[in-house]
């Protein structure tokens, strides 16, 4: 009795009090979404999975960590998931790595990867802990919106995201698990555990250096909660503190693993592509600098839209650091934040970047949960997030066939040879690139408008706190 | 009754604990093994490889199938001439396995010449004479040089060379002389670049000289002076260098010849390669004519361990209906006193089984 009592109120309480009454409905979305994400699992993939998934084997069979811009994090979880399914999975999948056979370019290895015996069932593995915390985001919506109808919806448009489903599932990428620490710490926000919040926020930072971002505002807003100076210093370093425990914790990971030397052919011109040791020095991004710093300054910098002064002078400024430090004036001028504006705040963030900066297109899931947030808050945004979902689509094509025809490699091999559609466009005398552009414009068009009408709608909520203002609401009163 | 209607109660949160236990148990359990397992089993569509196209496991870096060979020069050599010498300044001895010719040099035309008869030979059965030496002065008016006699008794000069004071190779193609039979060789010291050249006696020592039908496939290359080799023994390349090894230094073998293969559709590079320390880079370069090279690859490797390469030399640029010359390698990263790079396996590939 006592233990049955006990599972079965764990579980309700899973499940806020508002949603209860719609479970069984809950229930049908979950094994739907679930059999669609399970279908899919295994037929697509990227580079970029199959890249992660051969260094989380190497880690595993060699106990030696592979450098790379991704966090060792996902090498240490993707290490534990084949641990556990070890005795089911082939052996000779990621023969060639094992073997010290290196190809150049690195994408040659996928052509051998995707046509080894089991590899679908080493993507499938790979991708089963984003099932986990693509539901558990799924759920955290539940808990963020209290009307129960509403919350539903919520869980079915999140179930339904088809860019969860191409980032998660397609592409292979782990952002779902940054995403759902964001999602996190809104909920202990929206439980007023700031701490747990700031842990939260940071941890997800740690997966993904683009969490890096929400951290500043979440201490800003933290902050203006109390009441005096003295009191403000205490938890502005106890936040501090907190949130780069996360980074510390990665860099005592990292200098306790043994590291193995991957060393890059320096032939190559030094890109995107120019990762790993020449002689004794490590280069990311073809740059001789630690991961960590190239990484933030890249994503940061070199991304983004900026605009020169003067032409002698290196005097430049970045647009999405301009619309960033807007936003972070704004927290500082209102003194009000509750969990919506907060949301809100991080969503303008996200769809800023997107607008004025290259993004990785894993990068669009950030927003997605968010976006879901604000159709549910306000129906009218629902058109704008329908237009959103095909520019994003069109954008990807900017990476031809690698984000395209080459994703359902492992299971149609011989898709790894199909063009993409900047070839299928350029073949009929199209603009490939230039086509694509003009929808990606239009992708940032979208974006600022929902950033501005969501920034306009918060200051006319709190215009009536500016004396200039005030007087013409006294004025209407009259 | 309120106890029974409890106790059904119970009964019935138990019996759907249990039903959920068994839907948790197969969604979380069964299904993942059986999906994995049934995943696991699948076979690709497709087997990619790599098909040979042309292929080096040899690597010859030296002259083979010498007809005639002489390394110890204890007989048969004889003084052909002499001039601008006295009595006892100029000469040809034999020890320690070298041959030694000397001759004084006094403001004029001087020198001297020795000479062997040879069973008939032909060059162009035979074509390479290489002669190893070696000077006690690299001053440029002194010469080095060496002639061939043919049947007819004419004498063809094989050219003025440089002098040096450490071991050289001479290495010449006859035929560019003489498309026949050659009776006897000869070689000389003197001062025919400058006649005014006056330093007294000085010498030249002769290792080796011979005369093959095959030259090797692969030579040395290097762009700065210092002590370096190419040797190959059960198919490895051995590329050394030792001395003052400063950054950007590099020893190649460079292989110019028996590369008639269409690269574009042979464009996989494969090759194994071990380096000797992290401060050296393996070196891959790839000429699709005498003005286009195209470096493929440089990499260093923190092991002593072989390290398998394939590189889409297409990625670089670097293919034509043939190419001109396969130059394999090292670069120095950071100074060191002697670095050897080991290359084996050597082959151009075309990617198919899709």
């Amino acid at each position: 009795m006592g233990i049955t009592y006990k599972v079965q109120s764990s579980l309700r309480r899973i499940l806020p009090e508002s949603v209860r009454p719609y479970k069984t409905i809950l229930l049908k979305w979950m094994l739907f979404g679930g059999l669609v994400r399970v279908l899919l699992m295994p037929i697509f993939a990227s580079g970029d999975l199959l890249s992660i998934s051969s260094w989380s084997f190497f880690l595993k069979v060699n106990h030696q960590l592979i450098l790379s811009n991704d966090s060792p994090f996902i090498f240490y979880l993707q290490t534990f998931m084949y641990t556990i399914f070890g005795p089911l999975l082939p052996s000779r999948v990621f023969s060639d790595i094992l073997s010290n056979t290196v190809y150049t370019p690195v994408g040659l290895s996928s052509l051998f990867r995707i046509s080894s015996p089991g590899i679908l069932a080493f993507i499938t593995v790979s991708k089963i802990p984003y099932l986990f915390f693509d539901f558990a985001t799924a759920l955290l919506l539940l808990h963020l919106v209290n009307d129960g109808r509403k919350a539903v919806q919520a869980f079915k448009l999140w179930i339904l995201s088809p860019v969860s489903l191409f980032v998660s599932y397609a592409i292979g990428q782990y952002d779902i698990i940054a995403v759902f620490f964001v999602m996190l710490a809104l909920y202990f926000f929206a439980k007023n555990k700031t701490i747990l919040a700031m842990l939260s926020l940071s941890v997800s930072s740690a997966i993904k250096m683009f969490g890096i971002f929400l951290i500043p505002p979440m201490i800003l807003i933290i902050i203006k909660r109390s009441t005096n100076a003295r009191a403000k210093a205490k938890i502005l370093l106890l936040l501090l503190a907190i949130g780069s425990l996360p980074f510390i914790l990665t860099q005592i990971s990292l200098a306790v693993t043994p590291k193995v030397y991957e060393s890059v052919n320096a032939a190559l011109p030094h890109n995107d592509e120019f990762n790993g040791y020449f002689g004794k020095t490590f280069y990311s991004r073809g740059v001789p600098q630690p991961p960590f710093l190239q990484g933030l300054f890249t994503i940061a910098l070199n991304y983004s839209t900026s605009l020169k002064t003067y032409i002698l002078l290196g005097d430049v400024i970045y647009i999405f650091f301009l619309v960033y430090g807007l936003l972070l004036l704004t927290i500082i001028w209102q003194d009000n934040w509750p969990l919506e504006k907060v949301w809100k705040a991080f969503l303008v963030i996200f769809l800023a970047y997107y607008a004025v900066a290259l993004f990785l297109p894993q990068w669009f899931l950030w927003a997605q949960p968010l976006l879901v947030l604000l159709v549910l808050k306000e129906r009218r945004f629902l058109k704008l997030y329908l237009i959103s979902l095909p520019l994003f689509f069109v954008y990807t094509w900017y990476w031809n066939q690698s984000l395209t025809s080459n994703l359902l490699a492992p299971a149609f091999n011989q898709a790894y040879f199909w063009p993409g559609p900047i070839d299928l466009m350029n073949n009929i005398g199209l603009p490939g690139i230039q086509v694509v552009n003009v929808f990606r414009s239009l992708l940032s068009a979208v974006c600022i408008f929902i950033a501005v009408v969501i920034a306009m709608s918060g200051a006319r909520a709190n215009l009536p706190r500016i004396s200039f203002w005030r007087v013409e609401e006294e004025d209407k009163k009259e | 009754m309120r106890i029974n209607k409890q106790s059904e109660n119970d009964i019935g949160m138990k019996k759907k604990v249990f039903y959920v236990a068994i839907l948790i148990l197969l969604l979380f359990v069964v299904f993942p093994i059986e999906y994995i397992k049934l995943l696991s089993s699948l076979r690709s569509n497709i087997e990619p490889h790599l098909s040979l196209g042309w292929e080096d496991n040899s690597f010859r870096t030296d002259y083979e199938d010498a007809v005639w060979i002489d390394q110890d020069f204890a007989q048969g050599w004889t003084i052909a001439w002499t001039t601008g010498q006295e009595n006892g300044s100029a000469g040809f001895d034999a020890s320690a396995g070298l041959g030694h010719l000397y001759a004084t040099f006094n403001n004029s035309l001087g020198g001297i010449m020795v000479q062997k008869s040879l069973n008939d030979i032909d060059t162009v059965e035979y074509p390479y004479l290489v002669i190893g030496h070696k000077e006690t002065s690299s001053d440029p008016s002194l010469m080095f040089s060496f002639g061939v006699t043919d049947d007819k008794g004419l004498w063809y000069d094989g050219g003025w060379h440089h002098t040096s004071m450490s071991w050289t190779k001479l290495e010449f193609d006859l035929r560019s002389l003489i498309n026949g039979t050659i009776r006897c060789v000869s070689i000389r010291l003197t001062n025919d670049f400058d006649h005014s050249y006056a330093s007294g006696e000085q010498s030249a020592y002769v290792q080796l000289i011979g005369i093959y039908a095959e030259a090797p496939d692969w030579v040395m290359a290097y762009n700065e002076p210092i002590n370096a080799s190419i040797s190959s023994e059960n198919g490895t390349l051995e590329i050394h260098g030792s001395g003052g090894l400063s950054s950007g230094t590099i020893v190649s073998a460079q292989r110019p010849k028996g590369l008639l293969f269409n690269s574009s559709e042979y464009s996989y590079l494969k090759v194994s390669i071990k380096t000797s320390s992290i401060n050296v880079a393996a070196r891959v370069v790839v000429w699709v004519d005498q003005s286009h090279a195209y470096a493929v690859l440089l990499k260093t490797y923190d092991d002593n361990a072989w390290h398998t390469e394939i590189v889409d030399i297409s990625l670089f640029g670097a293919t034509s209906s043939s190419l001109y010359m396969v130059e394999l390698g090292w670069m120095q990263i950071d100074e060191g006193y002697e670095s050897t790079v080991y290359y084996r396996q050597l082959s151009f590939d075309s990617l198919g089984g899709y």
